[in-house]
């Protein structure tokens, strides 16, 4: 068994742990919760420390026959990318499981926590996932979860916007079902064998209508789960009616989960369809950047405001993948481990103002909050200054990757995505300057930051900083995979751009190491 | 065999149905039409009938026929058998010893139920 | 001709016989098990049985009109498994009190009809088995007397199960008048030298078998009798007529169709895939709007059958195979589903409404987890058995270049979503509990509840062993399938 194969079955083993704490015992299931966690991050640190930068294949994993007649295997491994995913996965949820130790809510304990390491095993099993089957299937097996914390643990409006998430999101992936069923029959060919391994289907070189049709139905599934306008209908409802520890992570991880689908599926198996479908795909992009922006100068509350800025995120990164471009692409995997931090901590600032006031996450209802809460307000600034991507921060220099790669492809987008950075400024300041500045009203302290949340906090600001300053940190372990992902798209476009037909099969990417 | 080798049956049901519907058209044109309330009775010349005709039977009437039907049955298939019976051998005597088997359990199921006794 | 091949069949039709006799037994205490006692033994001896002859030859008796292939002895003991949970279900059902025999007996003679649809090398032996299994079930439906809706459901479904047989039957002569032998093996050949591929007797034939397997497997539009009868059956029979007799039915239709009559598969390819399509949507919306449980699991079943008409409409050895496993995958959720609602109506007042199921994962965890997973296995969720048999049959479908009807299905499964997770959130809802939690379900139908949940996913992670026997069974088809 690999470290991979373990980091994914550990939460699941934690789950079923749970079922061994007797009903209604908070300690023993928070306590399984965060050790779990603990032992995942530990061995998810592990894996770094033995992976390799210079290849861009996966690794430190395992291939083996699971369900032979169907050529489906347990194939799983990490790459460049996959491996920072991962670290986020299991940092985050490690934070997450502290802060729900804390504020432990009255009903059901153990399942909350038991849905919770579901939840992380479906997103790390994506993350590793080396088959297209089994992505599916901890693509699917993460839903569940999330669909349940929302429901058992959200607000009134619960029923409505679980049942809206879970809808959404099954009608992109059950069309992924057939695309990934049509992909491995069609690679097959009459006489041929199949196979579902992501690996191996890269080598298939489709024709120019099927790899169009194929990355539209797999995009449609990656831009709902992003979520990307126009498909963003279960966010609102989603974001504003699950716990706030729930949001963060729907937030911070789920949504890397689609970005990491378009990057390394949809992108490197289908170059042709990708290149066909760059443009409407970046549009829309921008259409979020531009509509995010928007929104979020509008939210009413805290809440909103930082999810709607995550909608105009998420399509900078979007649009860095679909720019196919190495620099780009590289942004955007910077810009999926920052916006992962900076949104989680945004999340947990909006907490513990929450906490303060007594649930109330109204802006119009909270402000000078900074005279009784010094260290509060100097994190809080710390993230703001990162979240609308001011030079020096480490989400600056995701951008910038993200709009030079852009710009060499889409001209146009790139322009007009950069409004997008400078409404970033407008809104989040907006964030800061209501809750934090102006008159203050209330008991003074009693927002200040305390032990827990500086446990929480601290490693999401250390993080911030330490990639700020060093962004090669990331860049140079997933530069080789990027490399794998884009390079076939990439080319495609730019043998088109010097007036030559585009070619329909993909250079080979044998020489990065990519297989 | 085709659908064509099926044509004489057709042929069969069409000439059934032109010399059948041609000898009633026939006598419905060219009867002599007279009408009077004694014709038109049930039963011309029979005893009238009084009462309705949708009666209640009871319900042991159609469990006792059933039941006949039943055991009749088995006469059906026990006459042809025994005509047959030395060109077929021991296997046909076997098989219809087990159909008597169960037939016989049949029976005595319907006993026990109390099925043979008039309510 | 090798007559032991016949053990299980016999064993089955002999124990219901057996059954009969002794339900009119005087009834000591001792006395009130023995019916349900032989059968749940004769349907073990016959899974053993199956199991002892799988490795051997395939085998023809009487005269080639009993096959023993390995398709015949895996439904075998599919079918004796489904028997024995039914039986399961059944003890200490309220009605069963005066009618312990009939129970027993009839469910036994049924599940032996079954079996010998699956095992039928004749066009006569096919049509024995579904009025064997057929009219059995006829009498268990109405076995409730006392209660007007069971009567009625029996009532419907003679009528209508009537008017299905006689369509098939009439199907099976034409095609008899077409080939000139009722011998499913040769019936390729005869229309080949007769040249009567592109006849249309033989299709009339098609149609009429089609339309007469479609009321019995429940498809769309010949499935109106299904929420009905469902609905006013006895539940336990309800499970039974969901599991067995779609077994049967698609047996039936693999036969037929996938074996026997696959030289013709132009002909009968895209009816059968329309009618699947028809059968995945208009299931699936249907169920949208039902309030009872069963009669939602009516529907959904409805809808399950669609499913597995994809797999027909294949038409290739993946396509059986898929149905095969999907039969498998089927049976145990739906049976599964069938035990909740079972033991929820003995201890509720209109048990079988979903609103009764509110807060069962709170008064009953486990009953709440066996619904939750059969539940999200109907809708398909991996990696459960009913993923792996959709992506199974939706594999099959692309691979026969029938893309279109597995984004159909892919579609009847979104809209699938809203029921069954309707149920899911009933289920873990708070409130006050409708139960009266000093009742103690009885032991038999815990058993099938879990065993049922277990296999949902034991059948998922481990499906290694069972798709061999499957394509096992698939492959050594006698007919033409392997062309």
């Amino acid at each position: 068994m690999s470290l991979t194969t373990v980091l994914i079955l550990l939460p699941l083993v934690g789950a079923a742990l749970t079922l061994l704490v007797p009903a209604g015992n908070r300690d023993g299931a928070r306590s399984i919760g965060v050790l779990i966690a603990l032992v995942a991050f530990g061995f998810n640190i592990a894996a770094f420390a033995k992976f390799d930068q210079s290849r861009g294949a996966l690794q430190l994993g395992d291939r083996a026959s699971w369900i032979s007649d169907l050529a489906v295997e347990w194939n799983v491994g990490l790459d460049g990318i996959s491996i920072w995913m991962t670290l986020l996965t299991t940092g985050l949820f490690l934070l997450a499981f502290i802060a729900i130790a804390a504020r432990m809510p009255d009903s059901h304990p153990r399942a909350l926590i038991a849905l919770l390491l579901l939840a992380e095993c479906g997103l790390l099993g994506v993350f590793a996932a080396g088959d297209l089957v089994l992505f599916y299937i901890f693509w699917e097996a993460m839903l569940v979860p999330f669909a349940l914390l929302i429901w058992m643990w959200g607000d009134r409006t619960r029923g409505r916007a679980a049942a809206s998430f879970v809808i959404y999101t099954m009608v992109g992936s059950l069309l992924m079902l057939v695309a990934i069923l049509s992909a491995a029959f069609m690679a097959k060919g009459p006489n041929g064998t199949l196979t579902f391994a992501i690996a191996d289907l890269a080598n298939h070189e489709w024709t120019q209508s099927q790899s169009t049709w194929l990355f539209a139905a797999f995009a449609l599934a990656f831009l709902i789960k992003l979520p990307m306008f126009p498909f963003h209908g279960w966010m609102a409802g989603a974001y504003s009616s699950a716990p706030l520890v729930v949001t963060a992570l729907l937030s911070a991880v789920m949504s890397k989960a689609g970005a990491f689908g378009l990057l390394h599926i949809a992108v490197p198996l289908f170059p042709v369809g990708a290149e066909q479908l760059a443009l409407p795909v970046g549009s829309l992009a921008v259409c979020s950047i531009i509509y995010g922006s928007l929104m979020a100068w509008r939210a009413q509350t805290m809440r909103m405001l930082v999810a709607y800025s995550s909608l105009a995120h998420l399509g900078f990164i979007v649009l860095g993948i679909m720019s196919f471009t190495s620099i780009g692409a590289e942004g955007a995997v910077l810009q999926m481990f920052n916006h992962g931090v900076v949104t989680a901590a945004a999340f947990a600032i909006v907490g513990i103002i929450a906490r303060a006031k007594h649930g109330t996450e109204e802006m119009d209802q909270i402000s000078g909050l900074a005279k009784g809460a010094p260290w509060l307000a100097g994190i809080f600034l710390v993230v703001t200054m990162a979240a609308l991507a001011i030079p020096g921060s480490n989400a600056f220099a995701g951008e910038f990757f993200i709009l030079i790669g852009t710009f060499e492809r889409h001209p146009v987008l790139a322009v007009l995505a950069c409004f997008g950075t400078a409404y970033a400024a407008v809104y989040m300041l907006r964030l800061y300057q209501t809750t934090m500045n102006g008159p203050l009203d209330g008991e003074p302290k009693k927002a200040e930051l305390r032990g827990l949340d500086v446990l929480y906090l601290a490693p999401l600001v250390a993080a911030m900083v330490v990639v700020g300053l060093w962004p090669a940190a990331v860049t140079r372990t997933t530069k080789a995979s990027v490399e794998c992902a884009t390079t076939a798209a990439g080319s495609l476009g730019l043998v088109t751009a010097e007036g030559q037909p585009p070619r329909t099969a993909p250079i080979t990417t044998e020489l990065l190491g990519c297989r | 065999m085709t659908l064509r080798d099926y044509l004489p049956v057709l042929v069969f049901f069409a000439i059934g149905l032109v010399v059948g519907g041609a000898l009633l058209g026939a006598s419905f044109l060219f009867r002599r039409k007279r009408r009077n309330k004694i014709k038109e009775l049930p039963y011309e010349s029979g005893i009238l009938a009084t009462g309705a005709v949708r009666q209640r039977f009871s319900i042991d009437f159609y469990l006792t026929a059933m039941l006949f039907i039943v055991f009749d049955i088995e006469l059906a298939f026990f006459y042809p058998l025994a005509v047959v019976l030395k060109s077929v051998g021991v296997a046909a005597v076997v098989e219809l010893t087990l159909f008597v088997v169960v037939l016989g359990a049949g029976l005595a199921y319907v006993w026990r139920k109390g099925a043979l006794e008039w309510r | 001709m090798n007559t032991s091949v016949l053990t299980p069949f016999l064993i089955v039709s002999g124990a219901g016989v057996l059954a009969l006799l002794l339900g009119v037994l005087p009834a000591r205490r001792a006395a009130r098990m023995l019916p349900t006692a032989t059968g749940i033994v004769a349907l073990v001896a016959a899974i053993i049985m199956s199991r002892v002859q799988w490795g051997g030859p395939d085998e023809t008796a009487l005269a080639s009109n009993y096959l023993s292939d390995r398709f015949t002895l895996l439904l075998d003991s599919i079918l004796a498994v489904i028997g024995i949970a039914v039986l399961l279900l059944a003890w200490r059902e309220s009605s069963s009190a005066d009618k312990r025999g009939e129970y027993a007996g009839l469910i036994l003679l049924s599940v032996a009809g079954m079996m010998l649809v699956a095992a039928a090398g004749t066009t006569i032996v096919l049509f024995l088995g579904i009025e064997l299994f057929s009219v059995s079930l006829y009498i268990l439906c109405a076995l409730e007397t006392w209660r007007s809706r069971s009567l009625e459901a029996g009532l419907k479904y003679l009528i209508v199960g009537a008017v299905g047989s006689g369509i098939l039957v009439y199907g099976l002569a034409l095609l008899y008048g077409a080939t000139g032998t009722t011998v499913l093996s040769e019936m390729q050949h005869a229309l080949i030298d007769g040249d009567m591929l592109r006849d249309p007797l033989p299709i009339a034939a098609l149609t009429m078998i089609v339309v007469g397997l479609g009321f019995k497997a429940s498809a769309v539009p010949f499935h109106m009798w299904t929420p009905d009868v469902y609905d006013g059956a006895p539940t336990p029979i309800t499970a039974f007529m969901a599991t067995g007799t779609k077994v049967a039915a698609f047996a039936a239709f693999i036969r037929l169709f996938s074996d026997s009559l696959l030289g013709m598969f132009d002909d009968w390819r895209l009816p059968v895939a329309i009618l699947a399509a028809v059968t995945v949507i208009i299931g699936n919306i249907a169920a949208l709007l039902q309030p009872g449980m069963k009669r939602m699991l009516a529907y959904s079943g409805v809808a399950q059958a669609g499913y597995l008409l994809i797999g027909i409409a294949a038409g290739s050895v993946a396509g059986v195979e898929a149905v095969l496993y999907y039969l498998l995958a089927y049976t145990a959720m739906t049976m599964a589903a069938f035990a909740v609602v079972v033991m929820r109506e003995r201890e509720v007042l209109d048990g079988d409404q979903i609103g009764a199921l509110r807060g069962i994962g709170r008064s009953r965890p486990m009953m709440g987890v066996v619904l939750t997973l059969a539940m999200l296995s109907l809708a398909g969720f991996p990696p459960l058995a009913g993923f792996i048999g959709k992506f199974m049959l939706f594999g099959a479908a692309v691979d026969a270049d029938l893309t279109w009807l597995a984004i159909v299905g892919a579609v009847g499964s979104m809209i699938s979503l809203g029921y069954y997770l309707k149920v899911v959130a009933v289920a873990w809802q708070s409130g006050p509990p409708v139960d009266d939690t000093t009742y103690r379900t009885p032991r038999s139908v815990t058993i099938v509840a879990v065993v049922s949940a277990a296999a949902i996913v034991l059948v998922a992670l481990f499906a290694d062993p069972l798709l061999t026997l499957c394509s096992d069974a698939a492959q050594g088809l006698i007919g033409t399938i392997n062309r």
